[in-house]
């Protein structure tokens, strides 16, 4: 653990917090409120609390990195690997023909790929916007998950676990780090209207403390009031709040006396951060804060909204951010609707590339864009006339930018076909363990202690992939 | 390369002792590199194909046990102990020899597991695993052996030490685990505490502080059971307890996906079905019958009121897929067997499932009923409606001006469409038949549009099939070859209108005709369009039907949606507006359905007779013939019979009570699913379900009357860290009240909630912000007629719209009303939060409680603290708290009066930076607060008001 690290985390935990009035001791020994804010590497600057179960504070999870942030770009609904980062123009030579140990027959991608950048990748026209980027990006071809099925998938990729609910990436990530603004949540959730399938378990904390999950917010509204319903008290000033506040925090010490019980403690915690929201939120969610030019980058549209907030929300000191960007379930006329999925995404992220590089921030923010698995390369006959693409877990791409990141490089492959990764495959794990590293985190040594037993993100398993690492 | 330094010093000790290892036991520290390093490289790279309990031992091999690789496979075993270049597995990990790489095609293992394995080796290849890999806990190796599919016995109740603390079996069966992993149980919780717990628990809202006193202060020796028959006799409690069970149907009052332009967003008569699942609960209708008429009430014999057909939208009120039948139908087969049986079989859709025994024939056996099933277009009438009463009438007048409204702009809409395109029509239809870019041209050279096009295009191949037969000749026409062409349209021609019902103007038009080339067929068809008589301007509209409703523009075309929106509203919020029951009925000509491959509708395999699932259909497994043969299957599910059935629903009813089943995923029970913590009392608790007659309230009594519900919440001393989940139920857990819950009770405090029973739903919106929403058809825009009533009810007869849930029940977790959903996931995040600092209707309930007379007459600061802690705690004030309170008022400074720069009330706690007065945004002002309603607010937001201990 490097000095100035420690420091810097433990920089972000402000002596004069209103939380309870208690001493630093006491208030780090309230696990649930003192990580929220430290982060596990912040705590481990000093005294070590004592905190019943707990984690085991391995100080060998951490080292130096530049990365600070994430944003979790997630293409929900199995995006198709061969009509977007993954050309194979074999199945045009095999078109409507069987191929070997797969149903039905080759469907050629209907998209044209094209050179981009100095690494000269192939991205398909669908992303033309995106392709001018791609010298930033590092494009994972060989991903690879265990159950090709959405709502299973979906929480695998947030959370690594398919039977029980466990701590999502975000939380991890928070946990680990810490947040460093005390007036936002160091992890937001943004979904643009509904819920995706496994709903709130992809941003939850499980057994970690109840802070570290994500504050879901629903921006299809077009008002700041709407996106942070109740932001603003008609009542009363924010002092008068305030003292309001601390008979309540006062008289919620007396009833919950000795007793940790992680329901109570989040939710004292969830009132100190609502309390302080009012103060800096809805100026982050504010987009007309922003130039128009900015906003004419990245478009009016839904996606353009936003990532335009991801970005004012990461640089007011948001841990992880997760885009929820989904319909990418084409199981018909993938002609037809793809490129309006992919178009949804592609100026939005474009723009948030160049926002951030613009903005000297991509060094530091790790962007991340895939979906849950991929698709096949045969036709879904549901589509007859039009026909789309099925599930596929045995093959799929994902795309990793900024910080840390080997940019205008490709990782792994497909087979001829694009059906299966066959070359330095990459699973989930192997992609949580390599996020983590980016972060300055070892997959392995980050862990919780839960029910007797050591918890990470990676369960047993998950290898970095060193090829992406710059 | 710490890992290697790390076992460096007990590795030379194990290199000595490599000859003879397979004779020591394994240290505890072998053990340990075995768990943490080998036996994840197995489990992940090599059990998939080397593991009986995996399905495959491919060359023999078996590397999921000791004995496994000491056998070896085909070549000889794979692993000499202590000596690793003489073992094949570390031959084959290190894929030095191309004839022997394993894990094969790539997935080869890192550097630093091949060097783990490598060391193992060395050190004698410790293994712990004496037997093959068994069930992964709980789990069967056969999926069909798995515990759930097996009958329900009753097994007696356990011997325990503390044979005192037994009240009935359910405690005997929870100490016997308890006293076996040796925990202690918790103290009896207090009666102020249980009467909140069990009012909350039953009927969603808390007790009177007269009733906590009647309580607490009754000396009989039954006063707690004669509170539990009390509220379970509460009519309120059918609005608790029922609300579970819409979370498991998926309740929703609109559609979800659909075709604006083809059908409204709302189900008006959704709420027909939450009235029925009211009632069911508080008659205590027996469960098995509320499986048969939520499934086939319409094959039941049922009263003239139809009570028991309203059951039916337990299938029919799921979402609509945009019309997609195949998605309608996976969606209640979801639901039923979820709902029911635990069971996740719609992932038998497209094969066979992975986990459980359900092959996908078993799907589309399932499939075969539900396609034998419609929903009437005229719904049947639940209840006595007053014909002849005031409000019928005014809703009958006022459905009639809205439907001749409707008829109107349609017709207005449509000839507006085909004047414009009358002069074009035979452009149009010609350039159908071309090429997309030639067309796009042909149609611009000659004055119309592309867009237009379009629209042409679909209507000329929706036309082309549909029985109007408009198209019919122009379809036989379009790939005959010009040399055939003439002869061929004379033959179409004349028999044109013999076979099919055609308008005269078509007749007229085009019977006897003979063009030469499809150009002169278009010219035909463009004069029958351009032709001026009123009969025929009419059909236009009535004949192309929705196909010509393409041509509106789409601004009209949402002037007539919200007509439409209106036109079935009015059924939703017309107070006259007779309730109709959401039907299905059996088709008359009932049909088994294919296999899908794949799940494909363009693929469909071999039918399959409709039957229950094979695997709960032990011995004989008759197809049901009755119909579409749902009743045939509701009475298999209804049955002692069926293994699941009891045990679902029990498993609910314990998550219900406690906040955590025997089984912590609800709506699955299949292999996937965690082993329960008492398999025992579950299955001595379904039997006895079964054995009083499938009653619920019968199962409620049992569980509330006993010492396990009745423990405190607090953890008993002696319990320490162990069982942090609280598995094995030492204490009593502490629940937070969900969102209806939470509400109810603070509009109840308030004086305000308005009790009333069923009936149409309500707004729930206000005191909240709907999300502001775009381009669709809103409630607030539909004019006057179409608005919910704003009653203070119940948040159980709340709208619940799928498709855009009120932001605050998705804040407060509220199920997903898409999916059968019987659990919430809690989550605590900043927004609740927002909503009990800042929201309206929170605030004003605060005053309300200190507007209320009993708490006006009152004059002492201590006796109103009192007070508010009795009506909102249903508990008094500890001193501290109170001195907290008058410490809060005493300090108090009115509101209007604050300067904006006054010191914080308790000076060093909040380190307030200049200008937070500024950072928060001025929000519109309200009346102001008095002393005493800001007081009591703060007490709603504590934790007491939103926790049952």
């Amino acid at each position: 653990m490097n000095a100035s690290k420690i420091r810097q985390l433990s920089s972000n935990f402000s002596p004069n917090d209103p939380l309870l009035c208690l001493n630093r001791r006491q208030f780090l020994s309230r696990s649930a409120m003192g990580f929220g804010m430290l982060g596990l590497a912040g705590l481990l600057s000093s005294e070590i609390p004592s905190l019943g179960e707990s984690p085991t504070p391995p100080a060998i999870a951490f080292f130096p990195s530049k990365v600070k942030r994430v944003i979790h770009i997630f293409a929900q609904g199995a995006p198709s690997q061969v009509d977007t980062w993954d050309p194979k123009p074999a199945l045009r030579q095999h078109a409507d023909q069987t191929l070997p140990g797969m149903n039905g027959v080759a469907m050629p991608s209907p998209f044209k790929f094209s050179k981009h950048g100095k690494s000269g990748i192939e991205v398909s026209e669908v992303f033309s916007r995106l392709a001018e980027h791609v010298d930033d990006m590092a494009i994972i071809r060989s991903m690879y998950t265990d159950i090709p099925a959405h709502d299973v998938a979906t929480m695998f990729m947030n959370t690594g676990s398919i039977r029980t609910t466990k701590p999502s990436m975000g939380a991890w990530v928070l946990y680990g780090l810490g947040s460093t603004n005390q007036n936002m949540p160091g992890y937001v959730s943004l979904r643009p209207g509904g819920m995706p399938p496994g709903g709130v378990q992809n941003w939850g904390s499980s057994f970690l403390p109840g802070n570290f999950q994500a504050t879901s917010v629903n921006t299809k509204a077009e008002s700041v009031e709407g996106m942070l319903q109740n932001i603003r008290n008609p009542y009363l000033t924010s002092p008068e709040q305030r003292r309001q506040l601390d008979l309540v925090q006062k008289l919620n010490a007396q009833q919950t006396g000795a007793a940790h019980d992680p329901q109570l403690e989040a939710r004292i915690g969830a009132f100190e951060m609502a309390y302080r929201m009012q103060m800096e939120a809805t100026d982050a969610f504010d987009l007309n804060k922003e130039s128009s030019a900015t906003r004419q980058l990245y478009g009016s549209s839904a996606q353009g909204k936003q990532l335009l907030l991801a970005r004012r929300l990461i640089e007011r000191g948001v841990r992880f951010v997760q885009v929820w960007a989904g319909g990418w379930d084409h199981h018909e006329d993938i002609e037809g609707r793809l490129p309006e999925s992919a178009r949804e995404i592609d100026q939005p992220a474009a723009a948030l590339l160049t926002d951030l590089a613009q903005r000297g921030l991509l060094e530091s923010t790790l962007v991340i864009w895939g979906g849950e698995f991929g698709r096949t390369v045969t036709k879904d006959r549901n589509g007859n006339d039009d026909p789309g693409r099925d599930h596929n877990n045995k093959g799929f791409s994902v795309w990793l930018a900024g910080g840390g990141v080997k940019g205008g490089t490709v990782y792994g492959a497909t087979d001829e076909f694009g059906a299966k990764a066959v070359q330095d495959k990459v699973h989930i794990h192997d992609l949580h363990a390599t996020i983590l590293h980016l972060l300055g985190i070892n997959h392995e040594k980050l862990t919780y202690r839960y029910n007797g037993r050591d918890f990470r993100l990676t369960d047993n398993f998950g290898h970095v992939v060193k090829g992406i690492l710059a | 390369m710490r890992t290697l330094r790390t076992y460096v010093p007990w590795l030379s000790g194990a290199l000595l002792l490599s000859g003879v290892a397979r004779i020591v036991a394994a240290s505890a520290s072998d053990l340990e590199f075995f768990e943490k390093r080998i036996r994840p490289i197995f489990s992940h790279h090599c059990y998939s194909c080397h593991s009986e309990a995996e399905g495959k031992v491919k060359g023999g091999l078996q590397l999921d046990w000791k004995g496994g690789w000491e056998k070896g496979g085909a070549s000889g075993p794979a692993i000499v102990p202590g000596n690793p270049e003489g073992s094949l597995l570390i031959k084959a990990v290190r894929y030095g020899d191309p004839d022997l790489q394993m894990p094969p095609k790539g997935e080869r293992l890192s550097e630093e597991q091949v060097k783990a394995l490598t060391q193992w080796v060395a050190m004698g290849a410790p293994d712990p695993r004496s037997t093959p890999a068994g069930p992964v806990a709980g789990k069967a190796v056969n999926p069909k052996d798995h515990w759930a599919f097996k009958p329900i016995q009753q097994p007696p109740a356990p011997k325990v030490k503390d044979s005192a603390w037994v009240v009935n079996p359910i405690d005997a069966f929870v100490l016997a685990r308890l006293e076996e992993n040796g925990l202690p149980h918790a103290q009896k919780a207090d009666r102020q505490t249980l009467i909140r717990r069990v009012s909350f628990d039953l009927i969603g809202l808390p007790p009177t502080p007269e009733e906590v006193d009647a309580f607490v202060a009754d000396p009989s020796p039954n006063a707690y059971e004669k509170l539990v028959d009390r509220l379970l006799a509460n009519p309120h409690y059918g609005e608790r307890w029922g609300r579970y069970w819409l979370d498991v149907a998926r309740y929703s009052d609109t559609k979800g996906q659909i075709k604006r332009q083809r059908e409204s967003s709302v189900y008006p008569y959704a709420w027909t079905y939450r009235d029925y699942v009211l009632e069911a609960f508080n008659q205590d209708k027996p469960y098995d019958q509320f499986i048969r008429e939520q499934l086939a009430g319409d094959r039941l014999p049922h009263d003239k009121d139809n009570k028991s057909l309203a059951a039916l939208g337990f299938l029919t009120l799921g979402d609509h897929f945009n019309g997609n039948d195949n998605d309608i139908i996976n969606d209640r087969i979801d639901v039923v067997t979820k709902g029911f049986l635990g069971l996740t079989v719609t992932c038998a859709r497209c094969h066979d499932h992975r986990f459980d025994p359900i092959p996908q024939a078993d799907y589309y056996s399932l499939h075969g009923i539900f396609a034998s099933s419609y929903e009437p277009s005229a719904k049947p009438l639940v209840g006595m409606t007053d014909t002849a009463g005031a409000p019928y009438q005014a809703y009958l007048r006022d459905k009639a001006d809205l439907e001749a409204k409707m008829i109107e702009t349609k017709a207005a809409m449509i000839n507006t469409a085909f004047g414009d395109y009358k002069k074009l029509s035979g452009v149009y239809i010609f350039a159908t038949t071309l090429p997309e870019k030639e067309a796009e041209a042909y149609v611009t050279k000659n004055g119309g549009d592309p867009e237009t096009l379009k629209n042409w295009q679909r209507l000329v191949k929706f036309g082309a099939k549909r029985d109007s037969g408009i198209f019919r000749f122009w379809g036989a026409m379009q790939r005959v070859p010009a040399a055939r062409f003439a002869d061929q349209a004379r033959r179409v021609s004349a028999n044109l209108g013999s076979m099919q019902q055609l308008p005269q103007a078509v007749i007229e038009t085009l019977r006897g005709k003979s063009p030469r080339t499809l150009g002169e067929l278009a010219a035909l068809y463009g004069q029958l369009f351009s032709r001026p008589d009123a009969a025929w301007q009419s059909q236009v509209t009535t004949v192309l039907g929705d196909a010509a409703f393409n041509f509106v523009p789409n601004k009209q075309k949402m002037r007539f949606g919200i007509l439409r929106e209106q036109f079935d509203r009015l059924d939703l919020t017309h107070e006259g507006a007779p309730a109709h029951a959401m039907a299905l009925y059996d088709a008359a000509t009932p049909k088994d359905s294919p296999i899908l491959v794949r799940g494909e509708a363009a693929n469909p395999g071999d039918l399959v007779p409709r039957r229950f699932l094979e695997i709960l259909s032990p011995g004989t497994r008759p197809t049901f013939q009755q119909g579409s043969g749902r009743l045939q299957l509701a009475q298999a599910i209804a049955s002692p019979r069926c293994p699941l059935t009891a045990r679902v629903m029990v498993n609910r009813v314990w998550q219900g009570h406690f906040g955590e089943g025997f089984v912590p995923t609800p709506d699955d029970l299949g292999n996937q699913s965690l082993p329960p913590t008492h398999p025992e009392l579950l299955d001595w608790l379904s039997a006895q379900f079964m054995q009083d007659g499938w009653s619920i309230k019968k199962l409620h009594r049992l569980i509330l009357l006993s010492n396990t519900y009745g423990q405190s919440s607090e953890a008993p001393p002696g319990l320490g860290s162990k069982d942090p989940e609280n598995h094995w139920l030492s204490h009593f857990n502490i629940r937070r009240l969900e969102f209806e819950p939470l509400r109810d009770s603070i509009l109840f405090a308030g004086g305000k909630l308005d009790l009333t029973l069923g009936g149409k739903p309500v707004d729930l919106s206000e005191g909240t912000r709907r999300s502001d929403r775009k381009g669709l058809v809103k409630v607030e825009r539909m004019g006057g007629t179409a608005k919910l009533s704003t009653a203070e009810r119940r948040t159980f007869y709340g709208f619940v719209d799928r498709e855009d849930l009120l932001e605050v029940l998705n804040t407060f977790d509220f199920a997903n009303p898409s999916i059968c959903s019987g659990r919430r996931y809690e989550t605590t995040v900043p927004q609740q939060a927002l909503f009990l600092m800042n929201s309206p209707l929170v605030v004003e309930q605060a005053r309300n409680v200190t507007e209320r007379p009993e708490f006006t007459a009152l004059s002492g600061e201590e006796e109103r603290i009192r007070f508010l802690y009795r009506i909102l705690f249903q508990r008094s004030p500890t001193s501290e708290e109170t001195k907290a309170g008058r410490s809060f008022l005493a300090q108090w400074i009115p509101a209007s009066d604050t300067p904006v720069n006054a010191a914080p009330a308790v000076p060093g706690q909040f380190k307030r930076r200049p200008g937070n007065r500024q950072a928060l945004p001025a929000a519109p002002q309200a009346k102001p607060l008095p002393k005493w309603a800001e007081y009591t607010h703060a007490l709603m937001m504590t934790s007491d008001m939103a926790f049952a201990r």
